[in-house]
């Protein structure tokens, strides 16, 4: 029974394949044959359960199908260029999440100088609780422009077509170099607080230099590791 | 009865809308829909139907999904959008004005 039912599919499914013969090879095509198939297959089921031939009942499905021509020609053409779908709502949020993270990298700034300003009074230990601070407050805009990333609308892919395969590696591609800039200049201003934590606890200014150098490996291993990633598969 | 066909055929897309507006549907069941309320005396043939599908996704008055059945194909399902149910107003109105307008010309 099963197996008769997947024969009469395939009988089916190459009908609908002839009658697409004329139809461009895209994905929206392939889409809406596979509409028309389980739509044609459900009928095929009730005219059967109603009791009509399995001959017959093919024959009355694929009938049912109609002139294809329009529909057909209602389907996407190959070209065109279609831009960004984001509303206008969504770049504003955006563009305030990026004011607001410059607006705290200032304040970090800020932050630090006054810091240093204050080595006057309360000597050195203010110099360091600075640069404390302000890396702290460099946290909260960083994870403000990471996650935006993440929010910026993916390109979704329109029509099949070179240009627009493209489009979409262009757009991801951009996103990932969005995300690593983030955490480089993440990793780099960690390192200049344990650079600076180190070297004044212990006092070793004359190595801990090689912090700097640590570091320079890591971002060179994270970049081996998101281009790893973005490789075709 | 072809008059009747086309003049019925001209308003595809409302009657789309219409039987979405109860609820998501997909190409078959709409179409059994119809037959079921016309008593078997119409039906959309398979391309018209998915003509005025693709016609009605692109200007965003409907919009599609793949249904996730366990056996056999997978259906697309249509949902109506908020542009959709004021489009479907706006067609039914237009259809009450047209009828209105022939009952007075054709007496």
């Amino acid at each position: 029974m099963d197996q008769n039912r997947n024969e009469i599919r395939e009988e089916i499914r190459r009908e609908i394949e002839l009658l697409f013969a004329g139809a461009p090879k895209t994905r929206a095509s392939w889409e809406l044959q596979e509409e028309l198939l389980a739509n044609c297959m459900e009928r095929y089921e009730d005219l059967t359960a109603d009791g009509m031939e399995p001959r017959e009942a093919v024959r009355a499905v694929v009938g049912s199908i109609g002139n294809v021509d329009e529909l057909i020609a209602s389907l996407p053409e190959e070209d065109g260029v279609m831009g960004f779908v984001w509303d206008a709502q969504r770049r504003r949020n955006s563009a305030l999440t990026v004011t607001i993270a410059v607006g705290l990298y200032i304040l970090a700034v800020v932050v630090f100088f006054t810091g240093m300003a204050l080595t006057t009074f309360f000597g050195s230990i203010a110099y360091l609780i600075g640069i404390i601070c302000a890396v702290v407050v460099c946290i909260i805009p960083t994870c403000m422009l990471v996650y935006n990333a993440y929010r910026y609308p993916k390109y979704e892919r329109k029509k099949d077509t070179v240009v627009e395969n493209f489009k979409q590696w262009n757009n991801d591609s951009a996103k990932v170099k969005q995300i690593r800039g983030a955490i480089s200049s993440m990793l780099w201003t960690l390192t200049v607080v344990v650079y600076m934590l180190v070297s004044f606890l212990t006092g070793a200014w004359y190595i801990t230099w090689v912090i700097f150098l640590i570091s320079g490996c890591l971002e060179s291993a994270i970049i081996l590791f998101f281009k790893l990633k973005e490789l075709p598969k | 009865m072809s008059i009747t066909f086309d003049l019925i055929r001209g308003h595809t897309d409302a009657i789309i809308l219409s039987y979405l507006c109860d609820g998501d549907s997909y190409g078959y069941q709409i179409n059994k829909d119809i037959m079921k309320a016309t008593d078997n005396q119409f039906e959309l043939k398979e391309a018209t139907l998915y003509t005025a599908f693709r016609r009605l996704e692109q200007t965003g008055l409907i919009q599609s999904y793949w249904g996730n059945e366990a056996v056999g194909a997978r259906r697309r399902y249509y949902t109506i959008t908020d542009a959709g149910r004021d489009a479907y107003t706006g067609l039914k109105q237009e259809w009450q004005h047209s009828k209105v307008i022939l009952d007075k010309l054709l007496t």
